[in-house]
């Protein structure tokens, strides 16, 4: 079952209907029925692995909560009693229970995305006498790291364990989200997922703008231009350039619908998930456009991984050490490169198990890498030319490069092994056959893709709250506009019979 | 903030209104280009009215190899050929159970052609036969019945869901047919005036079982129990051709059948020569369907054989005669101008 099947809208609308008519406090019980009910007709194969990633994560921070409180009462208790390293003893030896536990559940959870995603591509790429081929369910990274992220708030005291395993397990399910993010936090998603909301008709037709909208962009841009790109990417040499642009283009429509539709299930429901893009394309630099891609990813990795890396022990001993021999140079930083190249050699894997993913997050990480070692540079350069940075053609320069180094690194999505991506960028000087690319698809297709990356500049520009608070004011706004988008989305999309229908790439995740 | 249920109702009778607009805007019309045989389910409701003494039910071997133009004027039989490609047993029935609610005939015609497929074949034959069906209780279980691997009922409710791609090539053609269905047949036949004379032939499959599938049979006790509760004759034939190969156990199959539920069964291959038909000038495709000059012998051999039911020679009422001496006008018209252009 996909956002695009009609299965899933039968299913929405029968949770609508019993949604809205049990009371407030058990409406999250529907939601949760809904979601497993969603992921079993994915593939009811995939919901035990769901289910023993959820209820370890709740069991873990359970533990992980009681140790807690149990240590807040006990120095509550004696602070007056005991002298101070007593209470400092009792202090660590709850910490390290804590910290037992986290590992524990961190390791099961990770031996589990490790087992089922990473051991067969691993057994196959070192050729081991037996191979592998096990399910892997849909979106486990994404539930995945959902819980490691909520099992380290809890270890930090961010926020109390959940006590209710029902409502957890919806927090680590909620199938708007479950199979292609956001990467929720719970502190942030808790408040309005069990909140209940009252039915609105303004929200109801927002949510389904949001959810037609985001049809619009994967049936027209990104599955029209699945077949084009495969040709593409399939013809070596030629054409990489429009390719490159032209898969950006399919990547933002697949990624961002996709993500456009979860947000409109959630409001339908009352509940708000975190934007994960914010007009990406439009980044002055690498560093800005990850954090306007994949925000909940991007953010869940500096959160979880960056930061205590950085701040782990062994790393502040290092930096401080060679502070102190080089003097704050740029060697001094090393552990912040070194940190930085971790972080996105694992951005890469997350992505997916092949070499290819790897070496995709480790140019990403030497190009932060290398701005990081260049900024003193480019600094001096803007002291210079201090007017340089303020007009407009800088930043489009600055818009386009970062553009197009973002596209030459997808060329490692494009092509699975380094020696067809070296022969792709080696092709670059081969000739164009423009033609060909022309007539792969019927001018009414161009010109439909051509409207409709326009309509996504154009409404990607907006600000102030976007398009729909500024254009869609009231209701009979709101559901002519989904009227109008659902009927030009089934007219225009490609989809059916003799398309080569394409999933959400982030379902692959 | 005043709650207006209507506005998301309004929305979606607008969205229902332009999808099926754009629906009838995008199917394929069939009015020009080789195919033909998609429009001609939806021309029987305009002559639904017009009351039939013999209706004819089945595949290319009724819709072209009988002619209710020769029917009518040599033996004063009207007629509705209610065919279209492949048309499968059950399609059959749930036509002719759609068809007896408009009227209600002396005699059905039924080939037994199709008797062979005991599953869905192929898409583009299930949409020619149910896309033009009117909406109702038979389209309903006819598409369930229908479906092929990997189809969707739905877009044969929502044809926009399977002919938007249409959007990019749509002709002057597709906004003439917007709101009728271009009408190419004379009650249903759709005449072939082509020559292409028969020059071999295919080595016939080895026959792996004699039986007809249970699947087709099922549907075929349906059509004579439903023709037995209407009292309506029932006939079943099987038209000239060289192929598709008829196999000897089949026709005795059919012979046993026919015998043991009393009905008749013409098979009309052996009297290929009676009928003079002649495939070096009479079938369109070397061979495996009649052209106009064959249908025309072969009606006249089937219309002497239906003789012995109680028709009513409709020659003699004005009003009927008129109405046929204007299609046979445009029959024998259409029939000059093909045929010299083909010569």
């Amino acid at each position: 079952m996909s956002f695009l099947s009609g299965g899933f809208y039968m299913l929405l609308l029968a949770l609508g209907v019993v949604y809205f008519l049990l009371p407030k406090n058990r409406r999250y019980l529907t939601l949760l029925a809904g979601s497993l009910i969603f992921y079993g007709l994915v593939d009811l194969r995939f919901l035990p692995f769901l289910l023993l990633t959820a209820t370890a994560a709740f069991f873990a921070a359970r533990r992980m909560g009681d140790s807690l409180q149990r240590q807040k009462a006990f120095v509550t208790e004696n602070r007056a009693r005991l002298p101070k390293p007593a209470l400092e003893a009792y202090r660590q030896s709850q910490s390290r229970r804590r910290q037992r536990v986290f590992v524990l559940c961190l390791l099961f959870n990770l031996g589990l995305l490790g087992a089922l995603k990473y051991l067969p591509w691993a057994m196959d790429a070192l050729s081991a006498p037996w191979q592998i081929h096990w399910v892997l369910p849909l979106g486990i990274s994404f539930y995945t790291f959902q819980s490691l992220g909520y099992l380290m708030d809890v270890k930090r005291g961010k926020y109390p364990p959940e006590e209710n395993y029902l409502r957890f397990l919806l927090f680590v399910s909620f199938f708007p989200q479950l199979i292609q993010g956001p990467i929720s936090r719970y502190d942030m998603l808790s408040t309005t997922l069990y909140a209940g909301a009252d039915f609105d008709l303004n929200r109801l037709g927002r949510g389904l703008v949001r959810m037609a909208w985001g049809a619009m962009k994967k049936l027209l841009v990104a599955d029209r231009l699945f077949p084009l790109l495969t040709l593409i990417f399939d013809t070596e040499g030629y054409l990489v350039v429009p390719g490159m642009v032209l898969y950006a283009l399919r990547l933002y429509a697949d990624f961002t619908g996709g993500i456009d539709m979860a947000l409109g299930v959630g409001e339908i429901f009352g509940v708000t998930l975190p934007e994960n893009f914010d007009r990406p394309y439009f980044s002055r630099s690498i560093e800005e456009y990850w954090t306007r891609w994949h925000i909940s990813m991007g953010s869940w990795f500096r959160d979880y991984v960056f930061y205590p890396l950085n701040m782990s022990r062994p790393f502040l001993r290092w930096t401080k050490k060679l502070r102190a021999r080089f003097c704050g140079g740029q060697m001094s930083r090393l552990p912040l490169y070194v940190s930085t190249l971790i972080v996105w050699l694992l951005t890469g894997i997350w992505h997916g198990a092949g070499w290819n993913f790897a070496l995709w997050g480790l140019c990403n990480g030497a190009v932060m890498v290398l701005s990081l070692v260049c900024r003193p540079c480019f600094e001096g350069f803007h002291k210079r030319h201090p007017t340089l940075k303020g007009t407009k053609g800088y930043a489009a320069f600055e818009i386009l490069r970062t553009f197009g180094l973002m596209c030459l690194l997808r060329l490692w999505d494009c092509y699975t092994t380094p020696r067809l991506v070296g022969r792709a960028l080696l092709s670059l000087l081969q000739s164009w056959d423009v033609a060909a690319l022309a007539a792969a698809l019927v001018p009414g297709e161009w010109a439909v893709l051509a409207l409709m990356t326009g309509a996504m500049v154009f409404v990607s520009i907006q600000k102030g709250g976007g398009f729909r608070t500024r254009y869609l004011t009231t209701t009979c706004k709101l559901y002519l506009a989904a009227a109008l988008l659902l009927v030009l989305t089934l007219l225009f999309g490609a989809y059916g019979q003799g398309y080569a229908a394409a999933d959400f790439i982030y379902g692959r995740f | 903030m005043k709650r207006r249920w209507y506005i998301p109702l309004v929305a979606l009778l607008l969205a229902g209104g332009m999808m099926w607009l754009l629906g009838r805007l995008t199917r394929p019309k069939y009015a020009s280009g080789p195919v033909k045989e998609g429009s001609m389910m939806a021309n029987y409701y305009a002559h639904a009215q017009e009351g039939h003494e013999l209706l004819l039910i089945g595949d290319c071997e009724v819709y072209e190899s009988v002619s209710p133009v020769v029917l009518f004027s040599d033996f004063g039989i009207t007629s509705y050929i209610r065919g279209s490609a492949q048309q499968l047993m059950w399609q059959s029935y749930y036509l002719l159970k759609e068809t007896l609610r408009y009227e209600t005939p002396k005699a059905v015609v039924l080939s037994v052609c199709s008797l062979r497929y005991d599953a869905p074949q192929n898409e583009a034959y299930n949409r020619m036969t149910l896309d033009g069906m009117r909406l109702g209780p038979e389209k309903v279980q006819s598409i369930a019945a229908s479906l092929t691997e990997g189809e969707g009922a739905l877009s044969y409710y929502v044809p926009l869901l399977r002919y938007h791609s249409r959007v990019f090539e749509l002709t002057a053609e597709d906004v003439r047919y917007l709101f009728r269905d271009p009408e190419l047949t004379y009650n249903g036949y759709l005449m072939r005036c082509e020559q292409v004379p028969y020059t071999w032939l295919p080595q016939a499959p080895v026959l792996l079982s004699p039986n007809f599938g249970e699947r087709p049979l099922l549907y075929l006790n349906k059509i004579r129990d439903l023709c037995q509760q209407k009292g309506i004759a029932l006939i079943l034939v099987k038209s000239p051709c060289l192929y598709p190969a008829w196999y000897p156990q089949w026709d005795a199959f059919l012979e046993d059948y026919a015998q043991k539920n009393g009905l008749s069964y013409l098979n009309a291959i052996p009297y290929m020569d009676e009928m003079s038909i002649d495939l070096s000038t009479d079938t369109y495709d070397g061979g495996l369907h009649l052209n106009v000059y064959g249908a025309e012998k072969y009606t006249r051999w089937l219309g002497e054989k239906l003789m012995d039911l109680p028709f009513t020679d409709n020659r003699l009422d004005p009003e009927t005669a008129a109405a046929y001496a204007a299609m046979t006008a445009a029959y024998e018209q259409q029939k000059q101008q093909e045929g010299s252009s083909h010569e």
